[in-house]
């Protein structure tokens, strides 16, 4: 068989296994499946939480496969696994120009392509002052969120179920808008994501500068035919001084080759065929550097949940306080993707600039279930740290339960509070024993002079955990009379509440 | 120049054959005839399209000659104390025939375990829907629509699990599976939106609460737990609970009732969170008559049955008898 024809195969196995384990991260699919898999293989998140965090969290050990493939044989992750990368290919297939010429053309290396290295830069250099950005262009934590928010929930719609649960998300239709952006790019340049703007592939191409293996043209057989350029992937410049740092290894161009020029094998010598480093300038690397280590001031010149706890900002059990969660976190939206009630939402601007995409519960679409602990195990870098539900509820050994805010009431629209009528839903859905909401004997008068009876709840702060299940079934449907905010939240030391 | 010669053109040119002229007359008379018919039916239509609303059967049977309305075991398995009280109730084969589409409900309200008694205790879901399709039952099917995600419920109760294993199926909640359904004799529940689906083609339906405590009901058991039948916006009901728990009560008339007190939750319900609010009584009762059976359970969990309201107003609309003695209870002990 061929080697581009084993390649396509290899690509097409790692997308599907890709999109099945996506749709495995659901509580009734779930099983003992590694549904972040591709997230752990990552290098680039695990770099950036090891710059941020200086540690490298259970599975991204992981990542190292990925290193030492790029070390042995190059940007094949690129060409071979990496599932965006396969999307990116079969989309630019789908809209390739007819022409063969053109099709040369399209596959010309550009300067423009050396963008994604100062894109690496300026992300790297933010992460190490704890401003981890990378999960914004990051192939995995891009399609990972954007399925998991968009294009799933959309399957859901378009088939009425299908395992598909139907999950609404918060600005879902820009995360889906941005993806089919993205892949509708590929009409402009071919692969134009994974060749401009992915700073995975960039961190690949640095790697390979180490390479053994390359792909190498023999001048002696060489006709500068040029035919080469026909399929190239990566736009490397075949014909010319191979462009290691920019190469896929697709091996097209070894298929194409008329004279049988065209080889991939171990350590041949590379001069004068190939550039092993990127195209980068020096003055290039420290505009970059500089760049973004000016946001970082104006970052901490700003009013930020950093420093100053929001009310809405609540996130999900097991998050680090949220300097050091904002470290982790890479927005891929697994936690999203996992949750049963479809609490946790991809943040806007309510967490900040940094916080755009990171998770956030949002009460009036759902709930943190009590006797669930599903995000904090299928996050990939430990921004939601996993907890046992003896630790989550607070049961033996641990002594106090996770809290992820407290719950108000609204006397100006509770029921029995505001307009004496009964009702005490939110007593009855507070799930911890003994209840954080009690009940206060009272008696009020109708509107007909008559003396009614009510039970009118209190909140106790002390044994409220936040969980936002009063919230989510308060029957005053639009705005609730019982609403929780992040104060009395156990990640953080300022953000308290209760004397204890 | 070219504009001269279109407008001078020669007189034959520009008449047409009669034959364009019908057809051409033809086709704006068909479209003008289309435009105003749709604009003439669509005209004023009622911009909501109203369901019509569905009756539900009653699915009572002729209670066994001589045979009490209510009885009670203690201290077996959950089979066989479930065998007993049927056997005094006449015999499970009295109630279902051969043939039969069963729908058991349970309470499976909360995604809690079992130890934490907020939910059916799934033994006794398995050891009902077995001893069902034991009696010739052509499917059994377990369902509610919970409080917390479906799914969730129905797996970390372990009632599926249950179910699944003794031949029955769940029968999950999805939007197009609710009907309105009527009842012109009820006070709030004259209409609501209802988990009707899987009650096309019921025959029997066998309500399998759980005892438990309750802050606006006092208890709920029995009659309350057909709320996990209703959709909409339910939880406006707990603004009248007693009449709302009533109407229940009148709309849905069921074949049986099998009161799970193996487990009773007997404060902080109906959600529970502790082992320590739950005691584990051993007990199952079995009736046909669901206000004795809530009369009884209101007992179990701790409640003044004299004054709980939706009792009170369920016996005046003859439901049932709150008195046990004249529904003929009996407590076995195995």
């Amino acid at each position: 068989m061929r080697l581009t024809r084993t390649r396509t195969i290899s690509q097409a196995f790692f997308l599907a296994l890709f999109l099945w384990l996506l749709f495995r991260a659901d509580f009734g699919r779930i099983e003992n499946y590694a549904v972040s898999l591709f997230l752990e293989l990552d290098p680039l998140s695990a770099l950036a939480t090891i710059l941020s965090s200086w540690t490298l969290y259970a599975g991204m050990i992981l990542s190292l496969i990925v290193v030492l493939i790029t070390i042995l044989l190059g940007r094949v992750f690129c060409g071979w696994f990496c599932p965006f990368g396969t999307l990116n290919e079969f989309v630019g297939w789908l809209v390739r120009p007819g022409k063969r010429q053109a099709r040369m053309e399209s596959n010309r290396y550009r300067s423009l392509f050396s963008l994604k290295y100062y894109l690496l830069i300026a992300f790297l250099v933010l992460c190490v002052f704890g401003i981890t950005q990378i999960g914004l262009l990051d192939p995995i934590s891009l399609l990972t969120r954007s399925l998991a928010t968009s294009i799933y929930p959309a399957l859901g719609v378009v088939t009425g179920g299908w395992g598909f649960a139907h999950r609404t998300f918060q600005t879902g239709w820009l995360l889906g808008g941005i993806l089919l952006g993205v892949l509708l790019l590929n009409k402009l340049i071919p692969r134009f994501f994974c060749r401009v703007l992915c700073p995975l592939g960039a961190l690949l191409g640095v790697l390979s500068r180490f390479s053994l293996f390359h792909v190498y043209r023999s001048v002696d057989k060489c006709s500068d035919c040029e035919y080469c350029l026909i399929k190239c992937h990566g736009a490397a410049d075949p014909h010319l001084s191979l462009r290691k740092s920019e190469c896929f290894v697709c091996l097209e161009c070894r298929e194409l080759c008329p004279t049988k020029g065209i080889s991939f094998r171990a350590v041949p010598p590379e001069k004068p065929v190939v550039s092993p480093l990127p195209d980068l300038s020096r003055r290039g690397i420290i505009q970059a550097g500089v760049a973004a280590a000016v946001a970082v001031p104006l970052l901490g010149a700003s009013v930020r949940p950093v420093n100053r706890p929001e009310p809405l900002l609540i996130r999900p059990p097991g998050s680090l306080p949220e300097d050091k969660f904002l470290g982790r976190c890479v927005k891929c939206g697994e936690c999203m993707k996992v949750c049963p009630t479809n609490a946790i939402q991809p943040a806007l601007f309510e967490a900040g600039l940094e916080g755009v995409w990171t998770p956030v519960m949002v009460y009036r679409l759902g709930y943190c279930e009590y006797n669930c602990t599903l995000c904090t195990e299928v996050c990939p870098t430990g921004a939601l740290r996993e907890l046992s539900l003896q630790e989550k509820q607070g049961r033996e050994p641990f002594d106090a339960p996770v809290k992820l805010g407290t719950a108000f009431v609204d006397r100006t629209r509770c029921l029995p509070w505001a307009m004496n009528r009964p009702c005490i839903v939110c007593e009855e859905m507070c799930p911890v024993s003994p209840k954080a909401i009690y009940l206060e004997a009272a008696e009020g008068v109708d509107s007909d002079g008559r003396t009614v009876v009510l039970q009118r709840p209190v909140v106790d702060p002390a044994r409220c955990i936040g969980c936002g299940l009063c919230e989510n079934k308060c029957p005053v449907f639009d705005q609730r009379a019982i609403r929780v905010s992040s104060v009395g939240e156990s990640r953080s030391d300022t953000n308290v509440l209760v004397l204890e | 120049m070219g504009r001269s010669d279109q407008t001078n053109l020669p007189s034959q040119d520009v008449r047409c054959s009669r034959r364009e002229f019908l057809w051409r007359v033809g086709s704006a008379g068909t479209a003008a005839a289309v435009a105003g018919g749709l604009g003439y039916t669509l005209h004023n239509r009622p911009t909501t399209a109203d369901q019509v609303p569905v009756r539900l059967p009653d699915f009572r049977v002729e209670p066994a000659a001589g045979r009490p309305q209510i009885v009670a075991s203690q201290g077996g398995s959950p089979l066989q104390m479930l065998q007993r009280c049927l056997e005094e109730l006449g015999g499970l084969g009295h109630f279902i025939k051969p043939g039969d589409k069963v729908i058991l409900k349970p309470n499976v309200g909360f995604a809690s375990p079992p130890e934490f008694g907020a939910t059916t205790n799934p033994e006794v879901v398995g050891a009902m829907a077995r001893l069902c399709l034991a009696e010739g039952a052509t499917e059994v099917w377990v369902l509610d629509n919970p409080i917390h995600d479906p799914v969730r419920c129905m797996t970390v109760s372990g009632v599926a699990a249950a179910a699944e294993a003794n031949g029955a199926r769940v029968a999950y909640p999805r939007s197009g599976a609710f009907r309105e359904v009527e009842e012109p004799e009820n006070t709030v529940l004259k209409r609501w939106s209802f988990f009707y689906e899987p009650f096309e083609g019921a025959a029997k339906v066998i309500g399998i609460p759980v005892a438990k405590h309750h802050s606006a009901a006092g208890v709920t058991l029995g009659m309350k737990n057909w709320y996990g039948l209703l959709g909409g916006r339910r939880n406006r009901l707990h603004q009248d609970i007693h009449t709302s728990v009533a109407d229940l009560g009148t709309l849905v008339r069921p074949t049986l009732i099998i009161l799970d007190a193996t487990r009773v939750l007997f404060r902080n319900g109906p959600t529970g969170g502790s082992p320590s609010d739950v005691r584990h009584d051993g007990i199952i009762a079995a009736a046909t008559d669901p206000v004795a059976l809530d009369t009884y359970g209101a007992g179990l969990v701790g409640a003044d049955t004299s004054t709980l309201g939706f009792l009170i107003e369920a016996e005046r609309r003859g439901l049932g008898t709150g008195n046990l003695m004249d529904a003929g209870f009996r407590m076995i002990r195995l």
